[in-house]
């Protein structure tokens, strides 16, 4: 090493640092202004490593896999009743133990003990504060069962012991989404405030205090002990139990913390949990500019910061989050950052005032409504409504560019026709026609644009004092609105009234847009000669309107009635004859013909193509109606290849909303699974499911059942850790009893259904299922959730050793028409039926139910796949219990093979499944059980799935 | 166990340039190492210490003083982990001149001895790196050695630099943060 001027300065940077690092910060303070005055370069480097340095975590410098055995003494006791058993880290304030409780049920728990020579603390005093900390009983906080004081004198206290990883690691482990990082630090906000109503500070929160648990839930450690451990403390300036990276600056100060204080360590968690940068980093680059106040640094600009100095390093964070780098700065830019700033805040005034409204505006940012911490200007809610709603803006262009690109077109045509027309009369009258019909149409367009932007800025927050108006809300305005508008003539009111109900409808709110549409239609009826084109451009959201409404026989007597002035009408962007046929069509489908919606589907195709305007939206929903007879009839290669046109259609026609184009997907995703094209369904959903959700909200009915059916695709290729979090989602889905929602409902349950099926919880399933039957089994619009969840709670029975339960419940299914005419679910059942009689004893009845099943899957799936395999698989069991035949079981093995490789690998639910099968089989014909060690990996592989220290005994193979 | 006799034919070996008798001694080095450490720790005399021919040896002739004699606890611990750390480099210094796979190599190596060096750390700059610190702050050089070469945690570190474990946690703070500065790219 040569002694460079650079390695000079280094060195000297160490000698400072070793030197500052020991006193406090306002000694600290002094001497690197002192430092600063001759070597201000000098000075800046010291303070940044100053604050890395206090930043350290000293947890790392223990390393978990080889604690030094020799001085954990095992036999040492704590408090009496808890024996260590190992370390699980250090830090600055004492030592962390896993300990066992040996007086009551067996327990594990963290024990945390001070340095020897901390601060004198009375036992009395252990008492009080324990006693107090008790109380604070929380999901998301890990509670405190006891504290005391050693012999030696060293304090102590034991927490419920947290199996689970830090939350950013964790975070970064599975590469979350900003999104699903969101969602998690929200419990973090409640269990904080929940402190806080308790009046307990935690006044060290920092991302190593944050675990999450092995079932994915959030824990918040050491609550209230920083308190205890500085309640005795006379040193002024810096508290021993206090984490500087990530303190409030009025605690650096040495003020007194409070829920200010904690609400600015949640915002420095949150920055770090979102941007990747630490906030210490952060804070000792804004200290070397005059010009930040004490503000931290946006996180975006942060980011930015470090994709110049760091590449590699902002690369990876991005890559944890699913982005890039300047995704995720833009992602980072808008309210998040704002959200974030406002919660560390360096004046605690500035601050959210508490946790849980910090919480609240992270609820809104998931929900896509507009924040609390903006600044509140017009063009900021105005854009939010924009961005949140392609309606509203496509409404606003449609309005002022479509209806003038209309007027070109119309005049085109009248120059056409001009040309081709040789009549000068008619051809007088017809351009002059078309004049008139232009002219209103831009009188007509402009008085929209005016109205849609007068009804924005009613939205302006400095004018109505509230910023918050959700975008229906914001749409019933504009309804009444209109009613007391004198300027607008009765075809305008009735479009726009049609216009309002379109939106609502999009906003998946169709039970609002009901009452304008039908006022729109009815206000146009007397006219609709003279207006076809507004009458059946009111007509058509009624029918979208009605359908989603289950009011089926009304949109088809609707569609039906109009259907001779469709066909006659030209213009508006609409071949209208197929839209009507097509939402006709959709119609019959929802009400199960499927003959009749084929039949109006492929009229409605015909139409598009002797047109030649097989593109745009109406060929979409031609092919949607298409599609959903095909699977009606259990068609459902047919289905796929109707939903892969549609997707094409749409990708190619800018003018579909990005909402139309995500359920387009997700219906195509649904219908891949049932053809077991699974791993092209998983692609599908996870590209649109976060967009959707920002979209539409975690509960809407289009994000639930693609979540739904996202669950069951994870669970199919065989990996139910991943659809662990999905599970989760739906659970945390409130239960509704509205009947209007039973279907969201439905989906929901059948999700977790599914999962608890395939891990193994077999009573928590046959529960659930119990219930939902319960509360739904008197509602006569419940026949299909019936029969779905009927075959659940069957599953459940069965698995739970109950056959005959089981048995009852699969016929009793069968019995549903729904169930007779969809080959999958009755494929299902059979499968069902001849597992439960296997399992009572009669194989050989079960032969022939197992048969039918695996020839429903075939004819569904094609050969080899997963699904078919699945049912062939039991059936050969039957055969084998029924015959004794020793041969079968090669033929297993056989089948085995092919599942691997249907499963692209060993390590899958099913295959673990099927080795357990296979032990217990060949063990039951008398034959030594399988390969030891495939045994061993199929019950590790299945006692991980189930998250227990026993492999749950499953009867056959999960569904694919 | 192992035959001394083996063991100095591996010294030699390595001494004579073998590299992969390194690779057999290292283990059997740390195992006696680290025998002896725990038997330090657990707060056995220093004077009725006495370490195995191998470590002796290996202690001896990697520092290259003519005798070795262990006076204390601190001095045994000190010696060791400077120890540690030159054979550590020099192997990984070996593996890539051998070039087969030097990374590969020493993950493998690291974990074989169960360090508990972070695997992305570049070793050659740190070994540098430490030779500064020992320059203006010694002890904290110890204290990353210990921690890094030899595996101790930071109560052990206290006791066997005879410190308070509070003196440890915040040398092993400057240290890394200092170091993070030497090591960035």
């Amino acid at each position: 090493m040569t002694n460079s001027p650079d390695r000079t300065r280094s060195l000297a940077q160490l000698q400072w640092l070793n030197r500052l690092f020991d006193l406090p910060v306002s000694a600290r303070e002094t001497e690197l202004a002192a430092l600063a005055a001759h070597d201000a370069e000098l000075a800046a480097a010291v303070r940044e490593l100053l604050s890395s340095a206090d930043a350290i975590d000293v947890d790392e410098a223990v390393d978990d896999t080889s604690p030094d055995p020799h001085r954990l003494g095992p036999d040492s006791l704590v408090g009496g009743r808890f024996r260590l058993l190992r370390a699980l880290g250090s830090g600055g304030m004492g030592e962390v133990f896993l300990a066992q409780r040996t007086d009551e049920i067996e327990q594990y728990v963290a024990i945390k003990l001070l340095h020897e020579g901390g601060r004198a603390m009375s036992r009395a005093r252990a008492r009080r504060e324990q006693q107090i900390l008790a109380k604070l009983s929380h999901p998301n906080i890990a509670g405190l069962i006891d504290a005391g004081v050693s012999d030696s004198g060293r304090p102590w206290f034991a927490m419920d012991y947290v199996d689970g990883e830090r939350l950013i690691a964790w975070c970064d482990g599975r590469r979350s989404s900003v999104g699903d990082r969101v969602r998690r630090f929200v419990h973090i906000c409640n269990a904080v405030q929940f402190a806080h109503k308790n009046l307990i500070l935690h006044r060290d929160l920092k991302p190593s205090n944050i675990l999450i648990d092995n079932e994915g839930v959030p824990k918040l450690l050491d609550f209230g002990i920083a308190k205890v451990i500085d309640a005795d403390q006379t040193d002024e300036t810096r508290t021993l139990a206090l984490t500087p990276a990530y303190a409030a600056p009025e605690q650096l100060r040495g003020d007194p913390a409070t829920t200010a204080s904690d609400v600015y360590q949640l915002g420095s968690v949150l920055y770090e949990l979102l941007s990747g940068v630490p906030v210490q980093q952060a804070r000792s680059a804004a200290a070397r500019d005059a010009d930040s106040n004490g503000e931290l640094p946006r996180p975006h600009q942060a980011l930015a910061t470090r994709i110049v100095g760091d590449r590699s390093a902002a690369e990876q964070a991005a890559r944890a989050r699913g982005e890039s780098p300047d995704r995720l700065v833009r992602l980072l830019k808008g309210d998040l950052g704002n959200i974030v700033a406002k919660a560390t805040a360096a004046r605690p005034a500035e601050r959210y005032d508490t946790a849980q409204a910090l919480a609240d505006d992270l609820h809104r940012w998931l929900a896509g409504l507009p924040v609390r911490a903006h600044r509140k200007s017009l063009a900021y809610s105005f854009g939010k409504l924009l961005r949140r709603h392609a309606w509203a803006a496509a409404a606003i262009v449609v309005l002022s560019l479509g209806l003038v690109a209309a007027t070109v077109v119309a005049f085109d045509k009248a120059a056409s026709e001009r040309h081709q027309r040789e009549q000068a009369e008619a051809q007088r009258r017809e351009a002059e026609q078309q004049r008139d019909l232009a002219r209103s149409q831009r009188e007509r367009s402009e008085a929209m644009v005016g109205f849609l932007r007068s009804v924005f800025r009613q939205a302006n927050p400095d004018q109505f004092g509230t910023l918050d108006i959700s975008a229906p809300a914001l749409l019933a305005r504009a309804a009444d609105a209109l009613d007391q508008r004198t300027d607008v003539d009765e075809p305008t009111h009735a479009v726009l009234l049609a216009e309002i109900a379109d939106a609502f409808n999009n906003l998946g709110e169709p039970k609002l847009g009901l009452a304008p549409a039908e006022r729109a239609v009815a206000m146009l009826q007397p006219q609709r000669d003279r207006h076809a084109v507004e009458f059946l451009g009111a007509l058509l959201p009624l029918l979208l309107i009605d359908n989603g409404l289950a009011r089926q026989q009304d949109a088809i007597d609707r569609a039906t009635e109009a259907l001779p002035l469709a066909e006659r009408t030209r213009g508006g962007g609409h071949n209208w004859h197929a839209a009507l046929l097509a939402q006709r069509g959709f119609a019959h489908a929802l009400m199960g013909k499927a003959d009749d919606a084929e039949a109006d589907a492929r009229a409605a195709i015909e139409s598009l193509e002797e047109s030649g305007e097989d593109n745009g939206e109406d060929a979409i929903m031609a092919l949607n109606t298409l599609a959903s007879a095909s699977v009606l009839k259990s068609d459902y290669r047919q289905a796929n290849g109707a939903w892969r046109r549609t997707i094409a259609i749409a990708e190619r026609d800018p003018s579909i909303g990005t909402s139309v184009r995500l359920s387009l997907k997700e219906n195509f995703a649904a219908s891949l699974y049932r053809t077991g094209e699974t791993a092209e369904a998983i692609e599908l959903l996870e590209s649109t499911l976060r967009q959707h959700e920002t979209l539409s909200g975690a509960s809407s009915f289009d994000v639930v059942t693609s979540k739904a059916t996202l669950l069951e695709c994870y669970l199919a290729s065989g990996d139910p850790l991943r659809a662990r979090p999905i599970y989760d989602e739906l659970r945390a889905i409130p239960v509704t009893t509205d009947p209007q929602q039973i279907r969201l409902r439905l989906y929901v349950v059948i999700g977790m259904l599914d999962y608890q099926l395939a891990i193994g919880r077999f009573e928590e399933a046959s529960r659930l299922a119990r219930s939902f039957l319960d509360a739904t089994g008197r509602n006569p619009a419940s026949k299909r959730p019936h029969n779905n969840v009927l075959r659940r709670f069957g599953e459940a029975e069965l698995q739970l050793g109950r056959p005959a339960a089981a048995l009852a419940a699969f016929e009793s299914a069968s019995d549903d028409v729904n169930v007779r005419d969809s080959l999958i679910r009755r494929a299902l059942l059979d499968d069902g039926i001849g597992r439960a009689r296997l399992t009572d004893g009669d194989a050989a009845a079960a032969i022939e139910p197992l048969q039918r099943a695996a020839e429903g899957f075939r004819r569904m799936q094609g050969p080899d796949k997963a699904g078919v395999l699945r049912s062939e698989i039991h059936e050969l069991w039957a055969r084998a219990l029924a015959t004794k035949d020793l041969r079968l079981l090669d033929r297993l093995q056989e089948k085995r093979a092919a599942l691997v490789a249907a499963l692209g690998g060993e390590d899958k639910l099913q295959v673990w499944q099927l080795d357990q099968l296979l032990d217990d089989l060949s063990r039951r014909l008398g034959r030594p059980g399988i390969d030891a060690e495939r045994r061993a990996r199929a019950e590790a592989g299945l006692r991980r799935i189930a998250g227990s220290s026993k492999a749950p005994a499953y009867v056959g193979l999960s569904p694919f | 166990m192992h035959q001394s006799g083996d063991v100095t034919l591996l010294i030699d070996a390595w001494q004579g340039g073998d590299a992969g008798a390194l690779d057999q001694l290292l283990p059997l080095v740390y195992a006696d190492l680290r025998a002896m450490a725990a038997r330090l720790l657990a707060g056995e005399s220093a004077s009725t210490l006495q370490p195995t021919e191998l470590l002796h040896d290996t202690l001896l002739k990697v520092l290259r003083v003519d005798a070795l004699r262990i006076v204390d606890r601190q001095h045994f611990f000190s010696a060791s982990a400077r120890l540690m750390r030159h054979l550590i480099v020099d192997r990984i210094r070996e593996a890539r001149a051998e070039k087969r796979g030097g990374d590969w190599e020493r993950v493998d190596l690291i974990e074989a001895i169960n360090l508990p060096l972070p695997h992305d750390m570049d070793i050659e700059r740190l070994h540098v790196a430490i030779d500064d610190l020992d320059q203006v702050e010694p002890r904290l050089a110890r204290i990353v050695e210990l921690r890094y070469f030899v595996g101790l945690t930071m109560q052990d570190i206290a006791k066997a630099l005879d410190v308070d474990e509070r003196t440890v946690y915040r040398g092993w703070a400057v240290a890394r943060s200092w170091l993070q500065t030497q090591m960035a790219p």
